[in-house]
């Protein structure tokens, strides 16, 4: 279980059957994870107003599992479609 | 009649070697052509130092003439053709000087058949095709005239450069988006279609922080004879700078030559960078929306992409399928207000004689002139670090001082800093 927080004004959160993906493209052999793609659910366009609106580009961000903080960082690209990826950056 | 250029071609310059006669310091230089108001380094053409090629081509003018970085009235102009044939522009000078820099201030190339000087964008690059061998409609370049159409440049070429490159030169510091024939500024107009689901099968769009920018430096005024941009301004989108903090840009517009046309095209660059733009890729999209072509604006209402206005950036079209590929942009938010926050003048030191300097009874008089050759009134002026007065209306200086080599530090709101080291 997901919980993904954007730091904007006010805070976008997106959990549970929202977040179908959290990927670890860019982590490095020791295990460090400078870059974190999440991708979310819009096959019917629910996510795209609302993140386009929202400017949330270099805004901070915070990735959670069960409470759990495992990734922070600075949104550092949006690509929206029939599924939304946020690239986060550490 | 020979082929035109390709793009990738180099321009036709002439090197000083083409010349019947030439003075040896100048082997290996290019023969300028010159746009525009501009200020260059003439090429010498003896080895007396009087005569000196300003242009490969007839010229409107010389406007200003200095030698060791002091104006001079001493100096004649001479359009005459050379050995081969070609016209060249030639400055003669009263007093020949081999050790002393000499710079230029020219109005270049006319009209070949209205003599009128070619200076704005569209004219520029008209002629650069023209000379090149081509031959275009009487409506290329069209969109150059309707957006740029007030836009003066003073640009040289004196260095090996492709068509394409020459074009890009003038074109593309403007902020316009262009391809053979064709300009445009990179901006939404009214839409020529609109483009929803109904249309198109796929759409993604992708926005990136590494685009975002907040505040810009933009230089301009290039001096051709010291390579360097001789006036600046900073810009910013406080809007931006709130949310996004201070991210800058560097806007070099080196043939832009008043303050007024890069303000313009500054603001409207800073304005452009201070708002996520969202890159689009439209696949399947079916031809019933009418003709695309590149440049032209669409309004995009699809489930899986911001609405609003877009400017098509890619056009291509599969005649079997009945379907465009797009690829288009579109800006997040509204044009953010963009204010000028600072002006300023780079002081170019002369290259032999910093500041004219006289000597008398043991007070030196030093004149302070600015990167007009004007003199600099109330400019504070520190001699050696210890003594420091203001410049006065006529941009004279004096300390009390012993002959020798001594540092003078310039300071003046709006300028950098300069040191100059001078001989009294």
């Amino acid at each position: 279980m997901f919980e993904l927080t954007i730091f904007t004004i006010p805070p976008l959160v997106f959990e549970g059957a929202a977040i179908t993906a959290v990927g670890a493209a860019g982590a490095s052999i020791n295990g460090e994870m400078p870059n974190m793609p999440i991708t979310l659910d819009n096959a019917r366009g629910e996510h795209t107003q609302v993140l386009a609106a929202a400017d949330v580009l270099r805004h901070r961000a915070e990735l959670r599992q069960r409470g759990v903080l495992i990734f922070a960082g600075a949104v550092q690209a949006i690509t929206l479609g029939a599924s939304v990826v946020l690239d986060l950056e550490a | 009649m020979a082929a035109p250029l390709l793009y990738t071609d180099n321009l036709p310059l002439r090197r000083v070697e083409d010349l019947p006669q030439y003075s040896a310091q100048a082997v290996g230089r290019a023969l300028p052509w010159v746009f525009g108001r501009a200020t260059l380094s003439p090429v010498p053409l003896d080895l007396v130092g009087a005569e000196w090629l300003v242009a490969d081509h007839p010229i409107s003018g010389i406007d200003r003439v200095t030698v060791g970085g002091l104006p001079t009235d001493g100096w004649q102009l001479v359009q005459q053709l050379d050995a081969t044939g070609s016209p060249i522009s030639v400055l003669r000078l009263a007093q020949p000087t081999t050790t002393q820099a000499v710079a230029v201030t020219v109005a270049g190339r006319r009209h070949p058949q209205t003599g009128e000087l070619l200076a704005t964008p569209a004219a520029i690059v008209r002629e650069l095709l023209r000379l090149s061998g081509h031959a275009e409609p009487r409506d290329a370049w069209a969109g150059l005239d309707e957006h740029y159409g007030q836009t003066a440049l003073g640009i040289v070429f004196g260095d090996e450069t492709t068509l394409r490159s020459a074009i890009a030169a003038v074109v593309e510091p403007l902020g316009a988006m262009w391809r053979p024939g064709w300009a445009t500024r990179r901006a939404p107009g009214q839409p020529s279609a609109i483009l929803d689901a109904s249309v198109v099968a796929s759409v993604t769009a992708r926005a990136e922080n590494t685009t975002l920018r907040t505040t810009a430096r933009v230089t301009y005024g290039y001096d051709w004879s010291v390579n360097g941009a001789r006036s600046s301004m900073n810009l910013a989108a406080p809007q931006a700078v709130a949310v996004w903090g201070e991210l800058p840009l560097q806007i070099d517009l080196p043939a832009v030559r008043t303050a007024r046309d890069a303000l313009a095209i500054g603001s409207a660059r800073l304005a452009a960078a201070a708002r996520p733009l969202w890159v689009l890729d439209l696949q399947d999209v079916s031809e019933r929306v009418g003709e695309l072509r590149e440049g032209m604006t669409v309004f995009l209402n699809h489930p899986h992409a911001p609405v609003g206005l877009a400017v098509l950036t890619s056009v291509s079209r599969d005649r079997e399928r009945t379907q465009y590929t797009l690829r288009g942009e579109m800006y997040a938010t509204a044009v953010p207000q963009v204010q000028m926050v600072r002006r300023g003048s780079a002081l170019l030191p002369a290259a032999s004689q910093p500041a004219p300097i006289t000597y008398r009874d043991g007070v030196a008089t030093f004149t302070i002139l600015d990167d007009l050759g004007q003199p600099m009134a109330g400019a504070a002026v520190t001699l050696d670090g210890l003594l420091t007065a203001n410049t006065n209306a006529s941009g004279q200086v004096q300390f009390r001082t012993p002959r020798g080599a001594h540092t003078l530090t310039v300071r003046m709101p709006g300028y950098a800093t300069l040191e100059l080291e001078v001989v009294v």
